[in-house]
């Protein structure tokens, strides 16, 4: 949890806006699937009316609206259960935990933002997990101000890379954004955040590519330092 | 009396599709497309008498879209879906010119009434 210095229990304003833009953003999606159930249940309820008055039942029509619903109540299942974890984030202040884990469940939340804007969002785990010592819902925080900056100033069929560097002592994320189409309003809107980055101990190293409209975000998390491989892969189910 | 034709357009599949075949099934032509592009080109094809329009679409989202077939059709009407419950959303739907809105989930039996008062309103404002 982000913490007030006055009291630790508080959290600050803009960690409530973050934590109220996912909730936002999952119930709209779980409104969205029930809405489909809701439509699907329906015509099967007109199919069988119409059957009980003595038109045929097309049985294929009507597995087929029953797979739609299952798959449906699978896809909120998965919304819900990543929702549940970003939700736990906030339930130890330090904790031991896989960031990629965090990451990644950030990144198929925010799909939804990234669909509305006719963006790909491609996330690369690497092989090995490690483990950090810190909090969890400061890296989703973070994470997520840059991603939401990028979202907003990138344009149309762009691409978000995002990829871990395993190759320091402290936790690194490089955000790849192309084709930007403001890369000055970018940088801007990336330093706007800079004193609520500071609280959480992100930097952002900004690299600019003009020709191509690209900008490169490398997050460092001098906090979060990574625990040897050895050491995190029998911790691996950590979360 | 001729069907009414009527236009879904929404980016939710399996939603659009039941909701066209329950709509099918009480004897009215319904046909879905899945975004704006393919509404736009659909309208270019054939004549219909009331668009549906989901609001939230990605790329090209529903205000847009009612702006642009207004264009393509001016006669058309449209009853545009919220998921929202706050307020925003159903006024700025009123301000793009829709005849009116309707909250998610789709009552199927008001949205036909809201379709044929909307066909009954050019009609009236024809003679």
């Amino acid at each position: 949890m982000i913490q007030n210095n006055n009291n630790p229990n508080i959290m600050t304003d803009e960690a409530l806006h973050f934590f109220g833009k996912i909730s936002a953003s999952v119930s709209h999606e779980i409104n969205n699937i029930i809405n489909s159930i809701s439509e699907m249940s329906g015509l099967l309820i007109d199919l069988s009316i119409n059957a009980e008055h003595g038109r045929p039942l097309d049985v294929q029509k009507t597995k087929k609206h029953s797979e739609s619903i299952l798959k449906q109540s699978q896809r909120g299942f998965a919304i819900l259960k990543r929702f549940n974890r970003f939700a736990h984030g906030v339930d130890k202040p330090l904790t031991t935990f896989n960031p990629i884990v965090h990451i990644e469940n950030m990144v198929e939340l925010c799909n939804r933002f990234a669909i509305l804007k006719n963006v790909k969002l491609n996330f690369e785990p690497p092989k090995e997990s490690p483990l950090v010592n810190g909090n969890p819902f400061k890296l989703q925080h973070a994470f997520f101000i840059y991603l939401e900056a990028a979202l907003n100033t990138i344009d149309k069929n762009g691409t978000i890379n995002i990829v871990f560097d395993n190759s320091t002592d402290c936790l690194k994320i490089c955000l790849n954004i192309e084709p930007i189409k403001n890369i000055e309003e970018t940088v801007m809107r990336i330093n706007i955040h800079e004193d609520i980055l500071k609280k959480m101990n992100c930097q952002a190293c900004i690299n600019t590519i003009e020709e191509s409209n690209t900008v490169n975000i490398k997050l460092t998390f001098s906090e979060l330092l990574l625990e040897s491989i050895e050491h995190s892969s029998s911790l691996q189910n950590l979360h | 009396m001729s069907k009414m034709r009527v236009l879904l357009i929404d980016d939710e599949e399996e939603l659009v599709t039941a909701l066209q075949e329950r709509l099918e099934l009480r004897n009215i032509d319904a046909e879905y497309v899945l975004n704006g592009e393919t509404a736009f080109q659909r309208m270019q094809e054939k004549k219909f008498d009331v668009a549906v329009i989901d609001i939230m679409m990605p790329n090209i989202n529903g205000l847009e879209v009612l702006m642009n077939i207004k264009t393509i059709q001016p006669d058309i009407q449209a009853i545009l879906l919220t998921g929202r419950s706050d307020k925003d959303d159903s006024k700025a739907a009123l301000e793009h010119g829709a005849f009116d809105y309707i909250m998610k989930p789709v009552d199927i039996n008001k949205l036909i009434k809201l379709m044929k008062e909307a066909v009954e309103n050019v009609n009236d404002t024809k003679q």
